[in-house]
C-alpha cells in the first residue's frame, strides 16, 4: 500500500469535491488523529496490528483526497510517547509497521517528488531503535525538497515533550539570547513546528473529545471536529463533512482568527523577534536540526 | 461557467443546512423561555431546592465527576453567556462538590467572576489575583421538599430513578447543609495560557548556569515534571489539570486554553441557545461519565 492511495472517485464523489472546492476556505493545514484503530480490530476479529495496517491504508486514502481538495499540510498523530505503555507485542508490531513504510517511502521516492509530497517526522525520534531513526531521517532527507504537500507524521510525539524540547532548546542553545528576548513567540519557533502554520482544522475520529496531547500548543484557534467513526472505517463522505463544517465555522471564526494573527504578528514586532541576536540564534537552531538529521540519515 | 454551478451548489447546501441549525436554535431558544417562565413563578429558594435534589440524585448515578470543571466562552454573539449563567454553574458546581471551576472568557467585555461573588450572599475570599474560594450558599430545607420518597424533584424528568426510591439519599445528604467545602474558582485570563510558559521559560534561562537547571537539562522528563510544578505554583492551591472543559460556542475551539494542562481535558460543547439549568448541566456530566481515558494504553 502507497503512501498515497490511487483512489478512484465515483461519478458523485467527484461531484461532491468540485463542490466543497468551490466553496472556499479550504484548510490550509488539516490535523488528523486517527483512533479507533484497535476498536476497529476487535469488532472486525482481527489482529491489534491488523487493526493499525488498515489504518494506513485509510491515511493513504486521505492524503489523496487532500492533495486533489488543495490542503497543503497534513499532521497526522502516529505514535505518542504514552502508547509506549502498550504491551511489548503491540508496540514492536507498530514499530515493525513504521520501519516497513519508512522503507516504502525510499522505494517510492520517484512517485513522492511527483506527487510533490514533503515528509517530516516530528517528535523524540531519540527514543526510538536506531535503524528507524535512520530511516526517518533518510525519508526526511529526500523528500526535503518537495513543496506540494507536507506530511507531518507525530511519531513518538507528545505536545508535553515538544514544548519542554522547546524550552530546554532555548536553555542549551541559547547562549547568546538576553532573558527580554524569550516570549511565546521565540517559544513557539523552537517547537518541532517550526516552519509549519498552525493547523486550521483538527479532525478525531472515534467519538472521543480530548486532545490527547497533540499540537495542544498549536491549536489555538483550530476548529476541534470529532466525529464518532473509527478511523479504519472513515470514508470520503466523512472527510467531506468535517471539511464543510470547517468552510462554515471559519465564516464565523473568522474575525477572531483574523485579531488573533494581528497580535501575533504584534507580538513578533514589539519584542525583539526580528533582532539580529534572535535570528542568528533561529538560524543556528536550523543549522543545527540540520546537521543532527543528516548524521542520522547516513549513519547505518 | 461549471466552477459557478459548484459553488451555488455548495451555497444552497450552506443555506440549507443553516436553515436547520436556525429552526434548532429557535426550538432551543422556545424550549428555554418555557423554562425560565415555570421557574419565573417559582421562588428562588424552591428552585435552589429542587436542583440541589436533583443535582445530588444525578451524583449518585454518576460514575465519576471532573475535579476541575473548565469553562470557555466564545466569541460567538449568539451564546449568550452572561453572568447568570455562570452563577448557575458555579452553584451546580457546589452542590455536587466539584473541587475546582476556573473560566476563560475570550471576549473583550467578558464575565467577571469578582462581579458575580460581589453580588453573593454567601462567604467568599479573593486568595490572590483572579483567584477565588467561595463558601456554601445558606441552604435551609422546609418540610415542602420532602415528597412521600423523601425527594422532590418537581420540574424535572430525572434520567434514572436512584433518588427517592429508599430515600437514603435525599434523607440524609441532600438535605443537610453538605457542600461546606469550599470551592475554588479561578478566572484564567490570557497570560495564564501561552505566555506562562515562557515566563516560565525566561526565569530558568536566567538561572541557566545554576547546578540546579543543569540537572534539569541532563534528563528532559525532569525538567518536564519542573515546568509542572512551576504552572502549579503559579496557581498558589492544588491546581489539578482540568477533566472536562464546557465549550460555550457554536464551534468547538480550545481558543489556546491552558495548552500545558488540557491535553487530556473532555472537550464538550455546549449547543447555542440551550438554557443553562440543572437539568442540562447534569447532562453534559452524564456524557463525560461515560468518556473512557485510556491514558495512551
Amino acid at each position: 500500500m502507497s503512501w498515497v492511495s490511487d483512489y478512484h472517485y465515483k461519478w458523485y464523489e467527484t461531484l461532491a469535491m468540485n463542490v466543497v472546492r468551490a466553496g472556499g476556505y479550504i484548510p490550509r493545514h488539516i490535523a488528523f488523529v486517527m483512533d479507533g484503530n484497535r476498536r476497529y480490530a476487535k469488532s472486525q476479529n482481527l489482529r491489534k496490528i491488523e487493526g493499525h495496517s488498515h489504518g494506513f491504508e485509510k491515511l493513504a486514502n486521505c492524503l489523496r483526497w487532500c492533495l486533489d481538495l488543495g490542503i497543503k499540510e497534513v499532521t497526522t498523530f502516529a505514535f505518542s510517547i504514552e502508547n509506549y505503555k502498550r504491551s511489548e507485542d503491540e508496540v514492536n508490531g507498530l514499530l515493525d509497521l513504521a520501519r516497513e513504510k519508512f522503507q516504502k517511502i525510499l522505494l517510492e521516492e520517484q512517485k513522492l517528488n511527483e506527487h510533490g509530497v514533503r515528509i517530516r517526522v516530528i517528535g523524540n525520534i531519540g527514543l526510538l531503535p536506531e535503524d528507524l531513526q535512520a530511516l526517518i531521517a533518510k525519508a526526511m532527507v529526500i523528500t526535503e525538497q518537495n513543496g506540494k504537500l507536507f506530511l507531518n507524521i507525530a511519531f513518538s510525539y507528545t505536545s508535553r515533550d515538544e514544548m519542554t524540547q522547546a524550552v530546554e532548546t532555548i536553555l542549551k542553545l541559547g547562549d547568546e539570547l538576553e532573558p527580554s528576548d524569550i516570549n511565546e513567540r521565540l517559544l513557539e519557533e523552537c517547537l518541532y513546528t517550526r516552519h509549519t502554520p498552525p493547523p486550521d482544522l483538527l479532525f478525531r475520529t472515534s467519538g472521543e473529545t480530548r486532545i490527547s496531547d497533540f499540537l495542544m500548543w498549536q491549536l489555538s484557534s483550530t476548529i476541534l471536529y470529532f466525529t464518532n467513526i473509527l478511523w479504519p472505517q472513515i470514508n470520503l463522505w466523512n472527510f467531506l463533512s468535517g471539511i464543510f463544517a470547517y468552510q462554515r465555522a471559519n465564516l464565523r471564526l473568522d474575525s477572531f482568527k483574523r485579531q488573533k494573527r494581528l497580535e501575533h504578528a504584534q507580538l513578533a514586532k514589539y519584542s525583539n523577534y526580528y533582532s539580529l541576536r534572535v535570528q542568528r540564534f533561529l538560524q543556528s537552531l536550523d543549522c543545527y536540526r540540520k546537521s543532527v538529521l543528516l548524521s542520522l540519515s547516513t549513519s547505518n | 461557467m461549471i466552477d459557478r454551478l459548484y459553488k451555488l451548489i455548495w451555497l444552497a447546501v450552506h443555506i440549507i443546512v443553516s436553515i436547520y441549525e436556525t429552526l434548532c436554535f429557535l426550538y432551543l431558544r422556545f424550549q428555554a423561555l418555557i423554562i425560565w417562565s415555570y421557574d419565573f413563578w417559582q421562588n428562588s429558594a424552591s428552585i435552589t431546592r429542587r436542583d440541589r435534589a436533583y443535582l445530588l440524585g444525578c451524583k449518585a448515578e454518576l460514575t465519576k465527576l471532573p475535579k476541575h470543571l473548565n469553562l470557555i466562552i466564545g466569541p460567538d454573539q449568539l451564546g449568550c453567556v452572561n453572568e447568570s449563567v455562570v452563577t448557575n454553574i458555579l452553584s451546580y458546581a457546589q452542590i455536587l462538590g466539584i473541587d475546582c471551576v476556573s473560566l476563560y472568557d475570550v471576549r473583550s467585555e467578558g464575565v467577571s467572576v469578582k462581579q458575580i461573588f460581589k453580588r453573593r450572599k454567601s462567604y467568599w475570599k479573593e486568595l490572590q489575583h483572579n483567584q477565588f474560594e467561595l463558601g456554601p450558599e445558606e441552604y435551609e430545607s422546609t418540610s415542602k421538599d420532602i415528597n412521600k420518597n423523601g425527594c422532590n424533584v418537581n420540574g424535572y424528568a430525572r434520567n434514572g430513578n436512584i433518588v427517592g426510591e429508599n430515600g437514603s439519599l435525599c434523607n440524609g445528604n441532600a438535605y443537610k447543609n453538605i457542600s461546606s467545602a469550599h470551592m475554588k474558582v479561578y478566572q484564567i485570563s490570557n497570560e495564564d495560557n501561552r505566555p506562562l510558559l515562557a515566563k516560565i521559560c525566561r526565569k530558568l534561562f536566567q538561572q541557566r548556569d545554576t547546578s540546579n537547571v543543569q540537572k534539569l537539562l541532563a534528563d528532559r522528563k525532569q525538567l518536564e515534571q519542573h515546568i509542572s510544578e512551576e504552572l502549579a505554583n503559579h496557581m498558589q492551591w492544588n491546581f489539578v489539570d482540568p477533566d472536562l472543559s464546557i465549550i460555550f460556542n457554536r464551534d468547538t475551539c480550545s481558543f489556546g486554553v491552558l495548552p500545558w494542562q488540557t491535553r487530556f481535558t473532555e472537550f464538550q460543547t455546549f449547543e447555542t441557545g440551550r438554557y443553562m439549568n440543572a437539568e442540562n448541566f447534569a447532562n453534559v456530566l452524564y456524557k463525560y461519565s461515560k468518556c473512557e481515558q485510556r491514558w495512551g494504553k
